[in-house]
Protein backbone atom coordinates (compact mmCIF):
# COMPACT_ATOMS: atom_id res chain seq x y z
CA UNK A 1 0.00 0.00 0.00
CA UNK A 2 2.73 2.46 1.24
CA UNK A 3 4.59 1.35 -2.08
CA UNK A 4 1.65 1.80 -3.89
CA UNK A 5 1.22 5.92 -3.15
CA UNK A 6 5.07 6.80 -3.48
CA UNK A 7 4.64 5.14 -7.05
CA UNK A 8 1.89 7.13 -7.72
CA UNK A 9 3.50 10.14 -6.54
CA UNK A 10 6.43 9.66 -9.04
CA UNK A 11 4.21 8.83 -11.85
CA UNK A 12 4.71 11.18 -14.56
CA UNK A 13 1.93 13.60 -14.97
CA UNK A 14 2.92 14.57 -18.26
CA UNK A 15 3.08 12.01 -21.11
CA UNK A 16 3.67 12.73 -24.81
CA UNK A 17 3.22 9.84 -26.48
CA UNK A 18 4.08 9.14 -30.33
CA UNK A 19 3.56 12.88 -30.64
CA UNK A 20 3.75 14.26 -34.49
CA UNK A 21 2.63 17.70 -35.82
CA UNK A 22 2.48 19.23 -39.57
CA UNK A 23 0.79 22.83 -39.88
CA UNK A 24 -0.45 21.57 -43.33
CA UNK A 25 -1.86 18.30 -41.57
CA UNK A 26 0.50 16.89 -44.54
CA UNK A 27 3.10 13.78 -43.49
CA UNK A 28 5.74 16.17 -45.56
CA UNK A 29 5.54 19.48 -43.91
CA UNK A 30 6.30 17.59 -40.45
CA UNK A 31 7.74 19.37 -37.84
CA UNK A 32 8.78 17.17 -35.23
CA UNK A 33 7.47 13.32 -35.35
CA UNK A 34 6.76 10.53 -32.51
CA UNK A 35 7.57 12.21 -29.64
CA UNK A 36 8.03 9.81 -26.72
CA UNK A 37 8.64 12.18 -23.38
CA UNK A 38 7.96 11.98 -19.80
CA UNK A 39 7.70 14.46 -16.85
CA UNK A 40 7.22 13.72 -13.47
CA UNK A 41 5.40 15.93 -11.21
CA UNK A 42 7.41 18.95 -9.40
CA UNK A 43 9.90 18.57 -12.15
CA UNK A 44 11.84 21.46 -14.19
CA UNK A 45 12.39 20.23 -17.36
CA UNK A 46 13.97 21.84 -20.31
CA UNK A 47 13.51 22.16 -23.55
CA UNK A 48 16.73 23.01 -25.81
CA UNK A 49 17.11 23.15 -29.44
CA UNK A 50 17.83 25.37 -32.38
CA UNK A 51 15.85 28.18 -33.84
CA UNK A 52 12.78 26.65 -35.84
CA UNK A 53 13.18 22.79 -34.14
CA UNK A 54 9.60 22.79 -33.64
CA UNK A 55 10.19 24.25 -29.60
CA UNK A 56 6.92 26.46 -29.46
CA UNK A 57 4.84 24.40 -31.68
CA UNK A 58 5.32 21.28 -29.10
CA UNK A 59 4.51 23.51 -26.41
CA UNK A 60 1.48 24.68 -28.10
CA UNK A 61 0.48 21.78 -28.15
CA UNK A 62 0.84 20.97 -24.64
CA UNK A 63 -0.99 23.74 -23.52
CA UNK A 64 -4.12 22.91 -25.72
CA UNK A 65 -3.55 25.82 -28.35
CA UNK A 66 -2.51 23.34 -31.52
CA UNK A 67 -4.33 19.90 -32.18
CA UNK A 68 -1.64 16.70 -32.77
CA UNK A 69 -1.53 15.72 -35.94
CA UNK A 70 -0.89 11.97 -34.46
CA UNK A 71 0.08 10.82 -31.34
CA UNK A 72 -1.18 12.51 -28.02
CA UNK A 73 -0.32 14.48 -24.60
CA UNK A 74 -2.18 12.71 -21.20
CA UNK A 75 -2.11 15.28 -18.10
CA UNK A 76 -2.55 12.98 -15.09
CA UNK A 77 -3.50 10.84 -17.31
CA UNK A 78 -6.22 12.43 -19.41
CA UNK A 79 -5.48 13.17 -23.14
CA UNK A 80 -5.31 17.40 -23.49
CA UNK A 81 -7.83 19.25 -25.91
CA UNK A 82 -8.60 22.50 -24.33
CA UNK A 83 -6.61 25.51 -23.30
CA UNK A 84 -6.46 25.46 -19.30
CA UNK A 85 -5.86 27.69 -16.89
CA UNK A 86 -3.60 24.92 -14.48
CA UNK A 87 -1.40 24.10 -17.80
CA UNK A 88 -0.28 28.39 -17.75
CA UNK A 89 1.87 29.77 -20.42
CA UNK A 90 4.40 32.56 -20.47
CA UNK A 91 4.68 32.93 -23.86
CA UNK A 92 7.75 33.88 -26.17
CA UNK A 93 6.35 37.23 -27.52
CA UNK A 94 4.96 39.77 -25.30
CA UNK A 95 1.48 38.99 -23.98
CA UNK A 96 1.27 41.10 -21.16
CA UNK A 97 -1.96 43.12 -21.77
CA UNK A 98 -1.29 46.44 -22.45
CA UNK A 99 -4.20 48.17 -21.50
CA UNK A 100 -4.32 46.56 -18.23
CA UNK A 101 -1.84 47.76 -15.56
CA UNK A 102 0.23 45.97 -13.44
CA UNK A 103 -2.25 44.99 -10.97
CA UNK A 104 -4.69 44.43 -13.52
CA UNK A 105 -3.19 42.14 -15.50
CA UNK A 106 -2.35 40.17 -12.50
CA UNK A 107 -5.57 39.89 -11.37
CA UNK A 108 -6.87 38.79 -14.55
CA UNK A 109 -7.25 35.17 -14.23
CA UNK A 110 -8.78 35.22 -10.87
CA UNK A 111 -11.12 37.46 -12.22
CA UNK A 112 -12.19 36.05 -15.14
CA UNK A 113 -13.04 33.09 -13.28
CA UNK A 114 -14.97 35.21 -10.72
CA UNK A 115 -13.12 34.63 -7.44
CA UNK A 116 -14.04 36.75 -5.14
CA UNK A 117 -12.46 40.26 -4.82
CA UNK A 118 -11.34 39.94 -1.63
CA UNK A 119 -9.60 36.58 -1.89
CA UNK A 120 -8.26 38.43 -5.34
CA UNK A 121 -6.50 41.60 -4.03
CA UNK A 122 -4.49 39.30 -1.08
CA UNK A 123 -3.59 36.86 -3.66
CA UNK A 124 -2.61 40.22 -6.48
CA UNK A 125 -0.63 41.54 -3.41
CA UNK A 126 1.42 38.48 -2.44
CA UNK A 127 2.57 37.71 -5.98
CA UNK A 128 3.27 41.60 -6.80
CA UNK A 129 5.39 40.79 -3.98
CA UNK A 130 7.07 37.23 -4.91
CA UNK A 131 8.08 39.20 -8.36
CA UNK A 132 9.22 42.34 -6.51
CA UNK A 133 6.56 44.59 -8.70
CA UNK A 134 5.34 46.19 -5.35
CA UNK A 135 4.94 49.75 -5.95
CA UNK A 136 4.33 49.16 -9.68
CA UNK A 137 0.83 47.71 -9.26
CA UNK A 138 -0.77 51.01 -11.18
CA UNK A 139 1.90 51.70 -14.04
CA UNK A 140 0.71 50.80 -17.89
CA UNK A 141 3.32 48.06 -19.15
CA UNK A 142 4.18 50.66 -21.51
CA UNK A 143 6.12 52.22 -18.76
CA UNK A 144 7.83 48.93 -17.39
CA UNK A 145 11.44 47.27 -18.58
CA UNK A 146 11.84 44.68 -20.76
CA UNK A 147 12.09 42.36 -17.84
CA UNK A 148 9.70 43.81 -15.52
CA UNK A 149 7.28 43.10 -18.59
CA UNK A 150 8.22 39.21 -17.80
CA UNK A 151 7.97 39.06 -14.26
CA UNK A 152 4.31 40.42 -14.67
CA UNK A 153 3.90 37.77 -17.15
CA UNK A 154 4.75 35.29 -14.23
CA UNK A 155 2.80 36.86 -12.03
CA UNK A 156 -0.03 37.06 -13.77
CA UNK A 157 -0.01 32.77 -13.96
CA UNK A 158 1.47 32.19 -10.90
CA UNK A 159 -1.13 33.83 -9.02
CA UNK A 160 -3.36 31.12 -10.30
CA UNK A 161 -2.24 28.55 -8.71
CA UNK A 162 -1.47 26.35 -11.85
CA UNK A 163 -0.82 22.67 -11.55
CA UNK A 164 2.19 22.94 -14.10
CA UNK A 165 4.01 25.90 -16.28
CA UNK A 166 4.65 25.93 -19.62
CA UNK A 167 7.31 28.97 -20.29
CA UNK A 168 8.52 29.58 -23.62
CA UNK A 169 12.13 31.02 -23.67
CA UNK A 170 10.74 33.71 -21.39
CA UNK A 171 14.27 35.47 -21.35
CA UNK A 172 15.17 35.30 -24.78
CA UNK A 173 14.74 38.65 -25.42
CA UNK A 174 16.70 40.06 -22.35
CA UNK A 175 20.34 41.47 -21.37
CA UNK A 176 22.45 39.26 -19.94
CA UNK A 177 22.45 41.02 -16.20
CA UNK A 178 18.80 40.82 -16.46
CA UNK A 179 18.63 37.32 -17.38
CA UNK A 180 20.68 36.39 -14.75
CA UNK A 181 18.21 37.96 -12.05
CA UNK A 182 15.59 36.44 -13.38
CA UNK A 183 16.81 33.41 -13.39
CA UNK A 184 17.81 33.66 -10.31
CA UNK A 185 13.97 34.42 -8.93
CA UNK A 186 12.42 31.85 -10.87
CA UNK A 187 14.79 29.25 -9.31
CA UNK A 188 14.05 30.88 -5.99
CA UNK A 189 10.13 30.82 -6.57
CA UNK A 190 10.45 27.34 -8.06
CA UNK A 191 12.00 25.95 -5.29
CA UNK A 192 9.05 27.51 -2.86
CA UNK A 193 5.94 25.98 -4.95
CA UNK A 194 7.89 22.84 -6.76
CA UNK A 195 5.67 23.27 -9.77
CA UNK A 196 6.12 21.17 -12.47
CA UNK A 197 7.72 23.63 -15.28
CA UNK A 198 8.61 22.50 -18.93
CA UNK A 199 10.93 25.50 -19.65
CA UNK A 200 11.67 26.12 -23.63
CA UNK A 201 15.19 27.34 -23.85
CA UNK A 202 17.87 27.75 -26.96
CA UNK A 203 20.68 29.01 -23.72
CA UNK A 204 22.44 25.35 -22.58
CA UNK A 205 23.28 27.39 -19.36
CA UNK A 206 20.21 28.49 -18.59
CA UNK A 207 18.97 25.28 -19.13
CA UNK A 208 21.70 23.76 -16.61
CA UNK A 209 21.38 26.20 -14.45
CA UNK A 210 17.18 26.00 -14.12
CA UNK A 211 16.79 22.12 -15.17
CA UNK A 212 16.19 18.54 -13.63
CA UNK A 213 16.34 17.24 -17.10
CA UNK A 214 16.84 18.51 -20.72
CA UNK A 215 15.78 17.40 -23.87
CA UNK A 216 17.42 18.21 -26.71
CA UNK A 217 15.41 18.76 -29.82
CA UNK A 218 17.14 18.94 -33.28
CA UNK A 219 15.54 20.21 -36.60
CA UNK A 220 13.55 17.02 -38.20
CA UNK A 221 15.73 17.00 -40.79
CA UNK A 222 18.81 15.58 -39.11
CA UNK A 223 16.58 12.78 -37.56
CA UNK A 224 18.13 12.64 -34.53
CA UNK A 225 16.73 11.04 -31.82
CA UNK A 226 15.64 13.04 -28.51
CA UNK A 227 18.06 12.96 -26.36
CA UNK A 228 17.33 13.41 -22.29
CA UNK A 229 19.96 14.29 -20.19
CA UNK A 230 19.84 13.91 -16.71
CA UNK A 231 21.30 17.38 -14.60
CA UNK A 232 23.19 16.81 -11.49
CA UNK A 233 23.12 19.82 -9.42
CA UNK A 234 22.11 19.84 -6.26
CA UNK A 235 19.57 22.36 -4.58
CA UNK A 236 19.16 24.84 -4.02
CA UNK A 237 21.22 26.67 -6.25
CA UNK A 238 23.39 29.72 -6.27
CA UNK A 239 24.12 31.97 -9.48
CA UNK A 240 27.82 30.54 -8.92
CA UNK A 241 27.11 27.43 -9.99
CA UNK A 242 27.67 28.51 -13.54
CA UNK A 243 31.09 29.61 -12.67
CA UNK A 244 31.67 25.85 -11.36
CA UNK A 245 34.62 23.62 -13.45
CA UNK A 246 31.27 20.24 -13.31
CA UNK A 247 28.81 23.04 -14.98
CA UNK A 248 31.42 24.56 -17.15
CA UNK A 249 32.89 21.09 -18.05
CA UNK A 250 28.86 19.81 -19.12
CA UNK A 251 28.17 22.74 -20.76
CA UNK A 252 31.13 22.48 -23.44
CA UNK A 253 30.60 18.53 -23.41
CA UNK A 254 26.73 19.32 -24.62
CA UNK A 255 28.47 22.09 -26.68
CA UNK A 256 30.68 20.13 -28.75
CA UNK A 257 28.19 17.31 -28.93
CA UNK A 258 25.34 19.19 -30.32
CA UNK A 259 26.62 22.07 -32.43
CA UNK A 260 24.40 24.37 -29.93
CA UNK A 261 24.86 27.89 -29.44
CA UNK B 1 -3.85 70.27 -34.84
CA UNK B 2 -4.71 71.67 -31.87
CA UNK B 3 -7.37 74.29 -31.89
CA UNK B 4 -5.41 76.61 -29.36
CA UNK B 5 -2.17 76.30 -30.81
CA UNK B 6 -0.90 79.67 -31.91
CA UNK B 7 0.59 78.18 -34.85
CA UNK B 8 -2.51 77.14 -35.88
CA UNK B 9 -4.31 80.14 -34.92
CA UNK B 10 -1.91 82.25 -36.63
CA UNK B 11 -2.40 80.58 -39.50
CA UNK B 12 -5.57 81.57 -39.84
CA UNK B 13 -5.57 84.42 -39.05
CA UNK B 14 -3.03 84.98 -41.88
CA UNK B 15 -5.79 83.38 -44.65
CA UNK B 16 -8.24 85.66 -43.01
CA UNK B 17 -6.04 89.11 -43.38
CA UNK B 18 -5.44 88.02 -47.22
CA UNK B 19 -9.15 86.73 -47.77
CA UNK B 20 -10.46 90.24 -46.53
CA UNK B 21 -7.64 91.87 -48.27
CA UNK B 22 -8.16 90.85 -51.56
CA UNK B 23 -12.33 90.84 -51.42
CA UNK B 24 -12.80 94.33 -50.03
CA UNK B 25 -9.87 96.26 -51.77
CA UNK B 26 -9.53 94.43 -55.66
CA UNK B 27 -12.44 93.76 -57.65
CA UNK B 28 -10.23 90.24 -58.58
CA UNK B 29 -12.89 88.28 -57.32
CA UNK B 30 -16.66 89.25 -58.03
CA UNK B 31 -18.64 88.72 -54.73
CA UNK B 32 -20.79 85.97 -55.78
CA UNK B 33 -17.87 83.33 -56.13
CA UNK B 34 -16.08 84.65 -52.74
CA UNK B 35 -17.90 87.08 -50.82
CA UNK B 36 -15.65 88.75 -47.67
CA UNK B 37 -15.66 87.50 -44.54
CA UNK B 38 -17.31 91.08 -43.31
CA UNK B 39 -20.43 90.16 -46.08
CA UNK B 40 -20.86 86.41 -44.44
CA UNK B 41 -20.64 88.11 -40.73
CA UNK B 42 -23.38 89.85 -41.91
CA UNK B 43 -25.07 87.43 -43.14
CA UNK B 44 -25.10 85.41 -40.34
CA UNK B 45 -26.23 88.58 -38.45
CA UNK B 46 -29.27 88.28 -40.69
CA UNK B 47 -29.81 84.46 -40.05
CA UNK B 48 -29.74 84.84 -36.47
CA UNK B 49 -33.11 84.25 -35.86
CA UNK B 50 -33.46 80.87 -38.26
CA UNK B 51 -30.18 79.43 -37.01
CA UNK B 52 -30.39 78.36 -33.52
CA UNK B 53 -33.67 75.71 -34.14
CA UNK B 54 -31.50 74.86 -37.84
CA UNK B 55 -28.07 74.52 -35.96
CA UNK B 56 -30.13 71.97 -32.99
CA UNK B 57 -32.08 70.00 -35.74
CA UNK B 58 -29.04 69.58 -37.90
CA UNK B 59 -27.15 68.76 -34.84
CA UNK B 60 -29.92 66.61 -33.62
CA UNK B 61 -29.42 64.42 -37.21
CA UNK B 62 -26.39 64.01 -37.29
CA UNK B 63 -25.24 63.39 -33.71
CA UNK B 64 -28.21 60.53 -33.66
CA UNK B 65 -27.00 59.38 -36.64
CA UNK B 66 -23.74 58.96 -35.69
CA UNK B 67 -23.96 57.29 -32.25
CA UNK B 68 -26.47 54.83 -33.62
CA UNK B 69 -24.27 53.96 -36.67
CA UNK B 70 -21.35 53.83 -34.20
CA UNK B 71 -23.35 51.00 -32.20
CA UNK B 72 -24.57 49.59 -35.18
CA UNK B 73 -21.21 49.38 -36.65
CA UNK B 74 -19.21 48.06 -34.21
CA UNK B 75 -21.86 45.22 -32.70
CA UNK B 76 -21.79 44.38 -36.66
CA UNK B 77 -17.68 44.17 -36.56
CA UNK B 78 -17.69 42.40 -33.01
CA UNK B 79 -20.34 40.09 -34.16
CA UNK B 80 -18.74 39.05 -37.22
CA UNK B 81 -15.66 38.41 -35.84
CA UNK B 82 -17.60 36.34 -32.85
CA UNK B 83 -19.11 34.03 -35.05
CA UNK B 84 -18.61 32.43 -38.28
CA UNK B 85 -22.02 31.93 -38.87
CA UNK B 86 -22.82 35.24 -38.87
CA UNK B 87 -19.83 36.46 -40.93
CA UNK B 88 -21.04 34.23 -43.26
CA UNK B 89 -24.48 35.37 -43.65
CA UNK B 90 -23.37 38.75 -43.21
CA UNK B 91 -19.94 39.26 -44.71
CA UNK B 92 -20.72 38.74 -48.38
CA UNK B 93 -23.97 41.12 -48.49
CA UNK B 94 -21.70 43.38 -46.70
CA UNK B 95 -18.94 43.03 -49.47
CA UNK B 96 -21.60 43.49 -52.56
CA UNK B 97 -23.04 46.33 -50.72
CA UNK B 98 -20.41 48.27 -49.25
CA UNK B 99 -19.04 49.90 -52.61
CA UNK B 100 -22.45 51.46 -52.99
CA UNK B 101 -22.47 54.87 -52.20
CA UNK B 102 -24.90 55.54 -49.42
CA UNK B 103 -25.87 59.20 -51.18
CA UNK B 104 -26.97 57.08 -54.28
CA UNK B 105 -29.63 55.53 -51.79
CA UNK B 106 -31.44 59.24 -51.00
CA UNK B 107 -33.96 58.49 -54.02
CA UNK B 108 -34.73 55.30 -52.76
CA UNK B 109 -35.02 56.48 -48.90
CA UNK B 110 -37.53 59.02 -50.13
CA UNK B 111 -39.17 56.41 -51.85
CA UNK B 112 -39.61 53.74 -48.94
CA UNK B 113 -39.32 56.15 -45.66
CA UNK B 114 -40.92 59.37 -46.88
CA UNK B 115 -39.67 62.67 -45.99
CA UNK B 116 -38.96 63.25 -42.62
CA UNK B 117 -36.43 62.97 -39.32
CA UNK B 118 -36.13 59.49 -39.28
CA UNK B 119 -35.16 58.45 -43.13
CA UNK B 120 -32.49 61.33 -42.29
CA UNK B 121 -31.22 59.71 -39.07
CA UNK B 122 -31.26 56.49 -41.03
CA UNK B 123 -28.99 57.85 -43.71
CA UNK B 124 -26.44 59.21 -41.53
CA UNK B 125 -26.45 55.96 -38.84
CA UNK B 126 -25.95 54.09 -42.60
CA UNK B 127 -22.91 55.82 -43.83
CA UNK B 128 -21.73 55.15 -40.15
CA UNK B 129 -21.89 51.99 -39.35
CA UNK B 130 -20.68 50.84 -42.59
CA UNK B 131 -17.54 52.58 -42.29
CA UNK B 132 -17.28 51.23 -38.75
CA UNK B 133 -17.97 47.94 -38.89
CA UNK B 134 -15.38 47.14 -42.02
CA UNK B 135 -12.97 48.50 -39.08
CA UNK B 136 -13.79 46.97 -36.53
CA UNK B 137 -13.76 43.77 -38.17
CA UNK B 138 -10.45 44.56 -40.01
CA UNK B 139 -8.78 45.64 -36.72
CA UNK B 140 -10.11 42.36 -34.87
CA UNK B 141 -8.60 40.35 -37.46
CA UNK B 142 -4.91 42.10 -37.06
CA UNK B 143 -5.17 41.61 -33.33
CA UNK B 144 -2.06 39.73 -32.34
CA UNK B 145 -3.24 35.92 -31.70
CA UNK B 146 -0.97 36.03 -28.29
CA UNK B 147 -3.24 37.90 -26.26
CA UNK B 148 -6.49 35.84 -27.47
CA UNK B 149 -4.13 32.74 -26.06
CA UNK B 150 -3.51 34.45 -23.24
CA UNK B 151 -6.45 35.30 -22.14
CA UNK B 152 -7.96 32.13 -22.71
CA UNK B 153 -4.81 29.83 -21.59
CA UNK B 154 -6.02 32.35 -18.01
CA UNK B 155 -9.70 31.31 -17.77
CA UNK B 156 -11.52 33.74 -20.25
CA UNK B 157 -13.94 32.01 -21.99
CA UNK B 158 -15.21 33.43 -25.83
CA UNK B 159 -17.36 36.03 -24.63
CA UNK B 160 -15.09 37.50 -21.93
CA UNK B 161 -11.99 37.54 -24.49
CA UNK B 162 -14.33 39.80 -26.58
CA UNK B 163 -15.29 41.96 -23.26
CA UNK B 164 -11.99 42.09 -22.08
CA UNK B 165 -9.28 41.75 -24.33
CA UNK B 166 -11.07 42.07 -28.10
CA UNK B 167 -12.79 45.72 -27.58
CA UNK B 168 -10.34 47.69 -25.23
CA UNK B 169 -7.61 46.40 -28.28
CA UNK B 170 -9.13 47.81 -30.95
CA UNK B 171 -10.49 50.97 -29.55
CA UNK B 172 -7.42 53.01 -30.15
CA UNK B 173 -7.28 51.76 -33.98
CA UNK B 174 -11.17 52.24 -34.22
CA UNK B 175 -10.66 56.26 -33.44
CA UNK B 176 -9.26 56.48 -36.86
CA UNK B 177 -11.87 55.11 -38.63
CA UNK B 178 -14.14 56.89 -35.66
CA UNK B 179 -13.25 60.06 -36.44
CA UNK B 180 -12.86 59.94 -40.56
CA UNK B 181 -17.15 58.65 -39.80
CA UNK B 182 -17.69 61.65 -37.42
CA UNK B 183 -16.56 64.12 -40.51
CA UNK B 184 -18.29 62.20 -42.91
CA UNK B 185 -21.97 61.77 -40.97
CA UNK B 186 -21.62 66.36 -41.42
CA UNK B 187 -22.01 65.52 -44.86
CA UNK B 188 -24.49 62.81 -44.96
CA UNK B 189 -26.93 65.30 -42.49
CA UNK B 190 -26.24 67.72 -45.57
CA UNK B 191 -27.17 65.66 -48.35
CA UNK B 192 -30.32 63.94 -46.05
CA UNK B 193 -31.48 67.53 -45.58
CA UNK B 194 -31.93 67.64 -49.49
CA UNK B 195 -34.07 64.66 -48.81
CA UNK B 196 -37.16 67.43 -48.72
CA UNK B 197 -36.23 68.87 -44.92
CA UNK B 198 -38.32 72.20 -43.59
CA UNK B 199 -35.82 72.87 -40.99
CA UNK B 200 -32.00 72.74 -40.31
CA UNK B 201 -28.66 74.36 -41.91
CA UNK B 202 -28.84 72.17 -45.03
CA UNK B 203 -32.14 73.24 -46.05
CA UNK B 204 -31.38 77.08 -45.63
CA UNK B 205 -27.99 75.91 -47.51
CA UNK B 206 -30.80 74.55 -50.37
CA UNK B 207 -32.97 77.96 -49.96
CA UNK B 208 -29.67 79.85 -50.27
CA UNK B 209 -28.62 77.99 -53.19
CA UNK B 210 -31.51 79.27 -54.70
CA UNK B 211 -31.49 82.54 -54.50
CA UNK B 212 -27.36 82.50 -55.54
CA UNK B 213 -26.91 84.05 -52.27
CA UNK B 214 -22.89 82.72 -51.99
CA UNK B 215 -22.07 84.65 -48.69
CA UNK B 216 -25.86 82.70 -46.96
CA UNK B 217 -24.35 78.99 -48.27
CA UNK B 218 -21.04 80.16 -47.09
CA UNK B 219 -21.93 81.27 -44.09
CA UNK B 220 -23.96 77.75 -43.17
CA UNK B 221 -20.22 76.23 -44.59
CA UNK B 222 -18.52 77.80 -41.76
CA UNK B 223 -21.14 77.08 -39.16
CA UNK B 224 -21.27 73.49 -40.33
CA UNK B 225 -16.65 73.43 -40.09
CA UNK B 226 -17.30 74.78 -36.82
CA UNK B 227 -19.60 72.44 -35.52
CA UNK B 228 -17.42 69.40 -37.24
CA UNK B 229 -14.56 70.88 -35.91
CA UNK B 230 -15.67 70.93 -32.57
CA UNK B 231 -17.23 67.72 -32.44
CA UNK B 232 -13.68 66.67 -33.46
CA UNK B 233 -12.50 68.10 -30.81
CA UNK B 234 -14.84 66.56 -28.70
CA UNK B 235 -14.10 62.90 -30.01
CA UNK B 236 -10.15 63.75 -29.26
CA UNK B 237 -10.97 64.21 -25.70
CA UNK B 238 -12.79 60.91 -25.34
CA UNK B 239 -9.58 59.25 -27.18
CA UNK B 240 -7.01 60.40 -25.42
CA UNK B 241 -9.05 58.96 -22.07
CA UNK B 242 -9.59 55.69 -23.99
CA UNK B 243 -5.82 55.69 -25.28
CA UNK B 244 -4.02 56.33 -22.00
CA UNK B 245 -2.11 52.74 -22.19
CA UNK B 246 -0.61 53.39 -25.96
CA UNK B 247 2.59 54.48 -26.59
CA UNK B 248 0.95 56.57 -29.70
CA UNK B 249 0.85 60.24 -27.70
CA UNK B 250 4.45 59.34 -27.32
CA UNK B 251 5.18 58.88 -31.09
CA UNK B 252 7.13 62.29 -32.25
CA UNK B 253 9.50 62.03 -35.27
CA UNK B 254 11.04 65.43 -34.45
CA UNK B 255 14.12 64.13 -33.04
CA UNK B 256 14.85 61.71 -36.08
N1 LIG C 1 1.61 29.14 -37.55
C1 LIG C 1 2.49 28.47 -38.31
N2 LIG C 1 2.15 28.06 -39.55
C2 LIG C 1 3.02 27.37 -40.31
N3 LIG C 1 4.27 27.06 -39.95
C3 LIG C 1 4.68 27.45 -38.73
C4 LIG C 1 3.81 28.18 -37.85
N4 LIG C 1 4.49 28.43 -36.71
C5 LIG C 1 5.72 27.90 -36.87
N5 LIG C 1 5.83 27.30 -38.08
C6 LIG C 1 7.02 26.58 -38.57
O1 LIG C 1 7.23 25.50 -37.70
C7 LIG C 1 8.62 25.35 -37.44
C8 LIG C 1 8.84 25.31 -35.95
O2 LIG C 1 8.47 26.56 -35.40
P1 LIG C 1 8.55 26.86 -33.86
O3 LIG C 1 8.00 28.22 -33.65
O4 LIG C 1 7.92 25.76 -33.11
O5 LIG C 1 10.12 26.85 -33.64
P2 LIG C 1 10.95 27.13 -32.31
O6 LIG C 1 11.76 25.93 -32.04
O7 LIG C 1 10.05 27.62 -31.23
O8 LIG C 1 11.92 28.29 -32.76
P3 LIG C 1 12.47 29.55 -31.95
O9 LIG C 1 13.57 29.08 -31.07
O10 LIG C 1 12.98 30.46 -33.00
O11 LIG C 1 11.33 30.13 -31.21
C9 LIG C 1 9.33 26.47 -38.14
O12 LIG C 1 9.92 25.94 -39.30
C10 LIG C 1 8.25 27.44 -38.52
O13 LIG C 1 8.52 27.98 -39.77
MG1 LIG D 1 9.77 29.43 -30.27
Amino acid sequence: MQNEVIKESIESILKIRNLSFSYTGDECNMIFKNINIDISENEFFCIIGPSGCGKTTLLNIIAGFETATGGSVLQSGVEIKNVSHERAVVFQQDAVFPWLTVYQNIEYGLKVRNIPHEIREKRVREYLDVVGLTGFEDRYPRELSGGMKKRVDLARVLVNDPEMLLMDEPYGSLDALTKEKLQISLTEIWEHSRKTVVFVTHDLEEALFLGDRIVIMQHIKFNIPLRIIDVPFKRPREIFLKEEPEFQRMRRELLQEFKLL
Amino acid sequence: MKLGSYKSLFFVGVILIVWAIITQTTDWIQPIFIPSPSEIGKTVWEMRENLPLAILVSLGITLSGFGIGLLVGMAMGLAMAYSRNFLEMVGPILDFTRPVPVLALIPLFILWFGIGVLPQVFLVALGVSVIIGVETYESIKNMPLVYIRAASNLGADKKTIFRTVVVPYIVPYLIGAVRVAAAISWGLDVASEFMGAQVGLGYIMIVRQIYLDTAGILAIVVIYSTLALLFDQLIRKVEIRLTRWTERSKISFDNI
